[in-house]
């Protein structure tokens, strides 16, 4: 006879694995069937992850395009020599793998896609040039498992941005299991953070940071009150928010479009 | 009042000794302590105005210091009716524009900074001359630095005397003593300096320049508080604390006003015996208060940066 080993899955803010502030633990099944339990992040741990999003958001904007996709493919090999233990479906693991791979691809490329240099009616030289927007919340659908969670951090990561990731606690064992690999892959503390947590509850206070730059969400992950809320919430300041079908494509050039503010010089030539 | 200090003073000031263990086990039952919402919202606004708003840089010009000035008087334009801060602390060529910007008989007090700050590192003569000056200038308060460099030696009695010296010169001004514990290394040091300098004439009493790191700690701010109250039980004489150098935040800032209430009682919690020496706080505060006035976390974007 052995002793139970009970596993608590904590919140991944600011590079670390913590405990939430407030003590609060929700106990879910397991995908084996046993009963675990997860960390839900309150309005504290939001507020402080908030801080370390924002401090690690420059140093991660100022990377490479190219460096940033080697991080994001490390995210991929991490992912994939854990394939076979991540509490999911097989085919939703390898769709996950294949999905960081391409936005990998994507990071040095896509500035020059959709940056431009535009015609004016002037002796100047006019371009536009993408920005990130700064910090973004992304609630992914919880029906697209792991797929959902890495191409929401990925979208928002390659645009330059840093991303809290507001996971339901049912899907506790997965994130812990995603923020283990983002732990590992080189990407800089603070640039994701994995909260577990009640997802309405963290979002209505998301709504009341007004440090928050956008909120990135999937249509099916939200009531459809919860998302007049961030809407109208978002209108008062002026926050980005994008909403997406799901996971089942990769997010368009569009998309990415909306995680990045455009920005246009005017030079006289 | 002639001052002296005695061998058998000395023997005093150095005799108690403090325990690092027991003094960090009572700062974090002090930090953990709750504070209920309304009563936070008013130490907040107490603290806002208890705060030493800060500029000692070699960059430092008088249109930066008008522009602290001005935030002083009003830290945060859309809610006029907060609290403006206690004072501004500047370098003594700094305060001719501070006074300008503030006025005569502002409640906004003048600091300045004196005796070769940060290191006090020149003949006394010197340094004198420097706190009569700045006093001519208009400074209402001095914030000197005691003579690390004499105390570690274990000359005392010329550390003492040169706050004498430095108390005298001030004539009307308050005097501020900062004892920059960060280079004294011991809380021993810390308790044997805080009532060297209280002996020899202080007002305030003052961890750090913020030049040299650690600057203000709990355990210090403690020590030295216990300090007051040895002195405060002697003599009946309230004198003021002054912690400085990283504080940053509101929390850190609360934690401070409940080891003080804990240590020296309500009587302390008024800008006339506490002070924070600190810039970037005001505005971690304005962000609490209007969190709690308005329900929205503000971007730190927002607030002026100074």
């Amino acid at each position: 006879m052995r002793l139970t080993v009970e596993k608590t899955f904590k919140l991944y803010v600011g590079g670390q694995f913590i405990r939430s502030e407030s003590g609060r633990v929700l106990r879910v099944r397991s995908r084996e069937g046993s009963s675990v339990n997860v960390c839900s992040a309150s309005r504290k741990d939001f507020r402080d992850a908030m801080d370390l999003a924002r401090k690690a958001q420059p140093g991660w904007a100022a990377r490479t395009g190219y460096n940033r996709g080697q991080i994001l493919y490390r995210l991929a090999e991490m992912l994939e020599s854990r394939a076979r233990a991540l509490p999911t479906e097989a085919d939703d693991v390898t769709q996950a793998i294949d999905r960081a791979v391409h936005h990998a691809g994507w990071s040095d490329k896509i500035t020059a896609l959709l940056s431009s240099l535009n015609p004016v009616a002037s002796a100047h030289v006019n371009y536009s040039m993408l920005r990130p927007l700064g910090v973004v919340v992304a609630a992914p659908d919880v029906a697209d498992g792991l797929t959902g969670m890495v191409e929401a951090l990925c979208a928002a990561t390659v645009m330059g941005n840093t991303v809290h990731l507001f996971v339901p606690a049912t899907l506790g064992e997965l994130a812990a299991a995603l923020s283990e690999a983002l732990a590992t892959c080189d990407m800089p503390g603070g640039v994701v953070n994995v909260m577990t947590a009640d997802v309405p509850e963290l979002l209505g206070w998301a709504n009341h940071h007004d440090d928050l730059d956008g909120i990135y969400v999937a249509r099916a992950a939200v009531s459809a009150e919860t998302l007049a809320g961030i809407e109208r919430e978002a209108a008062r300041v002026m926050r980005r928010v994008i909403v997406v079908a799901g996971a089942a494509a990769p997010a368009s050039p569009q998309v990415l479009e909306h995680l990045a503010e455009v920005k246009t010089v005017w030079m006289s030539s | 009042m002639s001052r002296t200090c005695t061998e058998s003073d000395i023997r005093r000031w150095r005799a108690s000794t403090v325990d690092d263990m027991t003094a960090a086990r009572r700062v974090d039952r002090v930090r953990k302590r709750s504070i209920k919402v309304e009563a936070k919202v008013r130490l907040l606004e107490l603290a806002l105005s208890m705060v030493d708003l800060t500029t000692l840089e070699g960059r430092d010009s008088p249109e930066r210091v008008r522009a602290l000035c001005r935030k002083a008087q009003r830290p945060y334009a859309s809610r006029p009716e907060l609290p403006s801060c206690a004072a501004v602390c500047v370098y003594p060529s700094m305060v001719p524009h501070a006074r300008a910007a503030l006025g005569e008989g502002s409640p906004i007090k003048i600091a300045a900074v004196a005796t070769a700050f940060p290191s006090g590192q020149l003949p006394i003569a010197l340094k004198l001359e420097e706190v009569r000056r700045a006093v001519q200038l208009g400074a209402d308060e001095i914030d000197m630095v005691i003579n690390r460099g004499a105390f570690l030696a274990g000359e005392y009695a010329r550390v003492f005397d040169e706050i004498v010296a430095t108390k005298d010169a001030c004539g009307e001004a308050h005097l501020k003593v900062i004892l920059e514990t960060g280079e004294l290394g011991t809380l021993d040091n810390v308790a044997a300096a805080s009532r060297l300098a209280m002996a020899a004439g202080a007002d305030f009493i003052k961890t750090s320049t913020g030049k040299i790191q650690p600057a203000a700690t709990f355990p210090v701010v403690l020590v030295m508080l216990e300090a007051i109250r040895e002195h405060f039980l002697e003599t009946g004489t309230k004198i003021g604390m002054k912690p400085a150098g990283g504080i940053r935040t509101a929390k850190q800032a609360l934690h401070y006003l409940a080891l003080l209430a804990e240590t020296l009682g309500a009587d302390w919690l008024t800008p006339d015996l506490w002070r924070f020496g600190a810039s970037s706080l005001v505005n971690d505060l304005l962000r609490q208060l209007l969190w709690r006035a308005e329900g929205y976390y503000q971007s730190p974007r927002r607030f002026s940066v100074d």
